[in-house]
C-alpha cells in the first residue's frame, strides 16, 4: 500500500492513538516510499512581482540564504514563488489586519503602526533600493554583482541605505521573516523545494507520530523518511 | 433587526467556559442557545493529518485566532498616553471559532496554591497587614482552595490531566510537587514521557535542592476515557500543539468534550459566525433581556430574548461587552470608583535558550504541556519577609515541538542571515531548549480596561483600551527569579546560553508572552468592591453570570484554564441547585 492511498483513508487516523498502528507508523524503516516521481520542471509563474521586480527579489533572497555547502540558495529553494504567492494572497494585503485610523506613530511597546500593507511595503522598497542602486552603480540592484549586493543588503538591515526610512527598517525585517517562512515552510508553499532546509536541520517532516520513538530515540540521533503534506495527501 | 423567540439560557462564546455552562445546562428540558462569533471547528474534519501540520497557517498566520479587521484593542502603557490599536496578534491570542482557544491552547493544567485562594489574608497572617501596599488591591477568592477541591478534580477528569501527584489527601508523594495543596485523587494518566532536556533539568535542580516535577498536561500519556465516556488518543509528541488542533484527540478541548453533550441535545441551538455586539438591560428592572448579535455572514442583525444570559467571551470580551452595554460603572484610576475593568492582570515571563554542543535533544519531538517544573518560588511556597516583592512564579523546562519556522534559534552573537547564520541553525537546530519564568502579576491601580475614545470595530462600536504596565513589584520578582533560573541553567552547564532578559521598563504588546489576561470583572463576597458574586453572578443583574478569568480578583505564577474550569464547575453546580429552582440573587 503506497503512503498516498494510506491516508486517504482519513478515519483510520482518528483512531491512531488507540490502535497499534502508530508503532507500524514511527518505524523509521518504514517501507513507504518517500519521495514523489519527479515531476517534469517547469518554471513557475508570478503573480504579484513584475518582471524587474522578479530580478530583484532573486537576487535578494539569494543574498539572505545564499547556495553553500547546506543548501541550494533560497531562490532555487523557490523562496521569491513562496513571497510572491504570499503577497498576491491575504498575507499581502493585510487582510487580518486593523488598518483602521487615524494613524498616529506609537511608542514601541505599541507595535507597528503605519497603514501600509506588506505588499505595498515589498513594492516602495524594492522601488527605492533599486533607485539608490542606479544612483550609485547606473545599474539595478540584480545586477550590482554579489559583493555589492552583500553590501547593499548590509545596509539595508542595520538600517543605513537610506537615512533613517522607517520604509527600509520595516521591509528589511519583513523580508528576512518571508524568506525564513518560504525557506522553512512545508514544500506546498512552492519554497523549500524537496524539503531541503528540513533536510538540512534535521526535521523529519509532517508524519510527525513519536509516541514510541520519544522515549526509543532520547539522547539519540533520530533519522527517518522526511514527509511532507504533498507526499502524504 | 430580527426579534427572535425567548429561549430559557443564551450563552455568548462557546469556548471552554461556554461549552462548559452548555454541557451542565444541557440535558435538562431548557432550550438553550449558544452563540459563537466564529467558524464551526469539527476536529475529525477539519483537522487531519498532512493539513493539520501546517506550520505556514497555523503559527505563522494565526488562523485560528481572532481577526483583527474585525475588532481589536487599543493599548497603551500609561494613563497619559495615546491608546493606539494594536494592528496585528502579539502578545496574546484570543481564540475564535467554535471550541474558542481551547481548540489551541497547550493543555499547561496547573491547580492554584492553597495560598493563591486566600492570598490577602494568607500576606496579612503571615507578613502583617500592612505588607500589602495599598495600590495592590490583593484579594481573597470567594471560595477557599478546599471548596473548589472537587472541582478542580472534575475538571482534570473531564481532560484527563497527565501527571505525578504531589499531596494526595496531605501525604507527600516522591516525585510530585511538594508545595501542591492537598488533593483528593491522583491524576487520572500517569506523566507524559519526558525528554532529554527534562532530564537534564530535573538532575541540575535537584542538585540545588529544588524539586522539579512533570508538568500537569491535558495532553493525554496514554488513552483515556473520561467520566462522560468521551475518548482520548495517546499524545503523540507531534510537536505541533501550541496553535494547533490535535489530531489524535489526545489534547483535550472543549470541541470533543463538554461540547458533545449540547450538540446532541435536541433542546440546544448552536449558531456560529454569530458575534454578539450588546446585552440589553431592562428598563425600570434588573434584568438583562437577552442579547444582540449580527450573523457575520448574512450581516442580519438579531435580537436574541432570554431568562438568563451567561457571558462567556474570554476575559477580555467578557469587558468589551459590559462596558458596550453600559453594564456596571467603569473604573476610574483616578478617583478609585466603579468596578469594571479593575484588576486587569497578566502573565510576567521570561525565558532563556540553552544550546547544548553534544546531546542530540530531538527538539522536533514534544508536547504542549511537555515540560519539567521547580516551584520553590512561586505563590507563597516561599518566604517574602525579607524580599521587595510579593508573588513568585514557576520555573520550568518546556519541549513543545521545534516547528522549522518558528523555532530554529541561534547562539547570540549569530548573523542574521548568510551562511554563517545556516551553519547555526544546522548545527543547533537539535540541539538547544527552553526554560521559562511564568510569574504571577499581581494587580496595580494603574492597570485597567476601558472603552477607547477614538477606535472603532466593524460595528461602530468604541473597541476596548488596555492600560497596562510591569510595576515594581514584577521587576523585583523577575530578577529574583532569574536569580535561581540562572542557577539552573549553570548547573545544566549548556555551550551556549541566550537570555534570560531583565524584564523590560515597559510592557510591549508585540512579542507573543501568555494568552493568560485575567481580570476586569472580578468576583468577591460584596457589591461594593466586586462585579460579581462568588457564582459568578453579576450583583446588579442576578440573571446575568459572567465566566472565566475576568473573575480573577489577581493573577497567580500558573496557567489560568484548570482554576477557571473548576471555577465554571462550582457556578454551574450553584446554578443547578439553587438559581434554576429559585432564579434570583443567589446572596
Ligand atoms: C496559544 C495558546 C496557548 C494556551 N495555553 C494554555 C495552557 O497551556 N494552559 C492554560 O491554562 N491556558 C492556556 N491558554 C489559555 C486558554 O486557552 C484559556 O484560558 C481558555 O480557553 C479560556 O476559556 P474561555 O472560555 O474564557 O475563552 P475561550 O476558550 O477562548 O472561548 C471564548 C469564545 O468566545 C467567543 N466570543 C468572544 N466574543 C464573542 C462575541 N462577542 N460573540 C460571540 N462569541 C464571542 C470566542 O470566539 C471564543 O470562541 C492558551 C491560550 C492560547 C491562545
Amino acid at each position: 500500500m503506497d503512503l498516498k492511498s494510506f491516508f486517504n483513508r482519513r478515519e483510520l487516523f482518528k483512531l491512531i492513538g488507540l490502535t497499534g498502528l502508530t508503532s507500524i507508523l514511527l518505524s523509521p524503516r518504514s517501507s513507504f516510499s518517500e519521495e514523489k516521481p519527479a515531476a517534469e520542471s517547469v518554471e513557475m509563474g508570478f503573480v504579484f512581482f513584475t518582471a524587474e521586480e522578479v530580478a530583484f527579489i532573486k537576487s535578494y533572497v539569494d543574498i539572505l540564504i545564499p547556495a553553500d555547502e547546506f543548501s541550494p540558495s533560497a531562490s532555487s529553494c523557490g523562496v521569491a514563488n513562496f513571497i510572491d504567492r504570499q503577497l498576491s494572497g491575504s498575507f499581502g494585503v493585510a487582510s487580518r489586519t486593523y488598518l483602521q485610523g487615524p494613524f498616529y506613530n506609537g511608542s514601541p511597546s505599541q507595535g507597528y503602526q503605519k497603514p501600509f500593507t506588506p505588499s505595498e511595503i515589498y513594492r516602495k522598497s524594492i522601488h527605492q533600493i533599486n533607485e539608490y542602486c542606479q544612483r550609485k552603480y547606473k545599474l539595478p540592484f540584480d545586477m550590482i554583482g554579489v559583493k555589492n549586493q552583500q553590501r547593499v543588503v548590509d545596509r539595508v538591515h542595520s538600517n543605513r541605505l537610506l537615512k533613517n526610512s522607517e520604509l527600509l527598517m520595516d521591509f528589511s525585517k519583513l523580508i528576512l521573516q518571508n524568506t525564513k517562512e518560504g525557506f522553512f515552510a512545508d514544500p506546498v508553499y512552492f519554497g523549500n523545494k524537496n524539503k531541503v532546509s528540513w533536510k538540512m536541520i534535521g526535521y523529519p517532516g509532517v508524519l510527525a507520530l513519536y509516541s514510541q520513538a520519544i522515549k526509543k530515540f532520547k539522547g539519540k540521533k533520530y533519522s527517518a523518511p522526511v514527509y511532507s503534506i504533498e507526499d502524504i495527501d | 433587526m430580527k426579534k427572535l423567540k425567548k429561549v430559557d439560557v443564551v450563552i455568548v462564546g462557546m469556548g471552554w467556559t461556554g461549552g462548559l455552562i452548555a454541557q451542565e445546562l444541557s440535558g435538562k428540558g431548557l432550550k438553550v442557545v449558544g452563540l459563537e462569533r466564529g467558524a464551526m471547528r469539527v476536529p475529525e474534519k477539519d483537522f487531519v493529518i498532512p493539513f493539520v501540520r501546517d506550520e505556514l497557517k497555523f503559527q505563522q498566520r494565526r488562523e485560528l485566532q481572532q481577526n483583527l479587521a474585525r475588532e481589536t484593542i487599543t493599548f497603551r502603557n500609561k494613563s497619559n498616553e495615546r491608546a493606539l490599536p494594536m494592528r496585528n496578534l502579539g502578545s496574546f491570542l484570543p481564540g475564535e471559532g467554535l471550541g474558542g482557544a481551547g481548540l489551541h491552547w497547550n493543555g499547561m493544567s496547573f491547580r492554584n496554591t492553597h495560598a493563591d485562594h486566600e492570598l490577602r489574608s494568607v500576606i496579612s497572617n503571615r507578613y502583617g497587614k500592612k505588607r500589602i501596599p495599598s495600590d495592590m488591591d490583593l484579594r481573597d477568592w470567594p471560595q477557599t482552595y478546599s471548596e473548589l477541591e472537587t472541582h478542580y478534580s472534575e475538571f482534570e477528569q473531564l481532560c484527563g490531566v497527565s501527571g505525578k501527584a504531589g499531596n494526595i489527601k496531605g501525604n507527600i508523594q516522591p516525585g510530585g510537587n511538594p508545595f501542591e495543596a492537598p488533593r483528593s485523587k491522583d491524576y487520572p494518566l500517569p506523566p507524559l514521557e519526558s525528554s532529554l532536556s527534562n532530564d537534564l533539568f530535573n538532575k541540575a535542580s535537584r542538585s540545588l535542592g529544588y524539586n522539579p516535577y512533570p508538568l500537569p498536561a491535558a495532553n493525554c500519556s496514554k488513552p483515556y476515557k473520561n467520566q462522560y465516556g468521551d475518548v482520548f488518543g495517546q499524545c503523540q509528541y507531534c510537536g505541533h500543539c501550541e496553535l494547533f488542533a490535535c489530531e489524535s484527540n489526545a489534547k483535550a478541548s472543549p470541541n470533543i468534550t463538554v461540547l458533545k453533550r449540547p450538540l446532541s441535545d435536541k433542546d440546544f441551538e448552536l449558531k456560529t459566525h454569530s458575534w454578539v455586539t450588546r446585552l440589553k438591560k431592562g428598563k425600570g428592572s434588573n434584568r438583562i433581556e437577552g442579547v444582540y448579535y449580527t450573523n457575520m455572514q448574512s450581516g442580519e442583525e438579531y435580537f436574541q430574548p432570554a431568562e438568563t444570559v451567561f457571558l462567556c467571551a474570554w476575559t477580555l470580551n467578557n469587558v468589551h461587552l459590559l462596558l458596550n452595554s453600559g453594564i456596571g460603572a467603569a473604573y476610574d484610576p483616578k478617583t478609585g470608583d466603579g468596578l469594571v475593568g479593575k484588576n486587569y492582570c497578566y502573565q510576567v515571563m521570561a525565558g532563556a535558550r540553552l544550546f547544548f554542543e553534544k546531546k542530540e535533544l530531538n527538539t522536533f519531538m514534544g508536547a504542549g504541556a511537555l515540560g519539567s517544573v521547580v516551584d520553590n518560588f512561586n505563590s507563597e511556597n516561599f518566604d517574602h519577609s525579607q524580599l521587595s516583592f510579593l508573588g513568585g512564579g514557576f520555573i520550568a523546562n518546556l519541549s513543545m515541538g521545534a516547528r522549522p519556522i518558528s523555532s530554529h534559534p541561534v547562539p547570540p552573537g549569530t548573523p542574521k542571515y548568510g551562511t554563517e547564520w545556516k551553519k547555526a541553525v544546522q548545527k543547533w537546530y537539535n540541539r538547544n531548549t527552553l526554560l521559562i519564568i511564568h510569574g504571577s502579576n499581581y494587580p496595580s491601580r494603574l492597570n485597567y480596561l476601558s472603552l477607547d475614545p477614538t477606535y472603532k470595530n466593524v460595528f461602530g462600536q468604541k473597541l476596548l483600551r488596555m492600560t497596562f504596565n510591569f510595576t515594581d513589584n514584577d521587576r523585583n520578582m523577575m530578577e529574583f527569579l532569574q536569580i535561581r533560573l540562572k542557577k539552573i541553567i549553570k548547573e545544566m552547564n549548556p555551550t551556549h546560553t541566550a537570555g534570560p532578559k531583565k524584564l523590560s521598563n515597559n510592557y510591549n504588546i508585540v512579542p507573543y508572552q501568555s494568552t493568560h489576561n485575567t481580570g476586569g470583572a472580578i468576583m468577591g463576597t460584596s457589591p461594593a468592591d466586586s462585579v460579581v458574586n462568588k457564582y459568578c453572578q453579576s450583583w446588579d443583574h442576578p440573571n446575568l453570570f459572567i465566566l472565566g478569568a475576568s473573575a480573577f480578583p489577581q493573577n497567580t505564577g500558573y496557567n489560568p484554564t484548570l482554576p477557571l474550569g473548576a471555577l465554571s464547575y462550582y457556578v454551574a453546580k450553584g446554578v443547578k441547585e439553587k438559581y434554576l429552582k429559585k432564579p434570583g440573587a443567589l446572596i
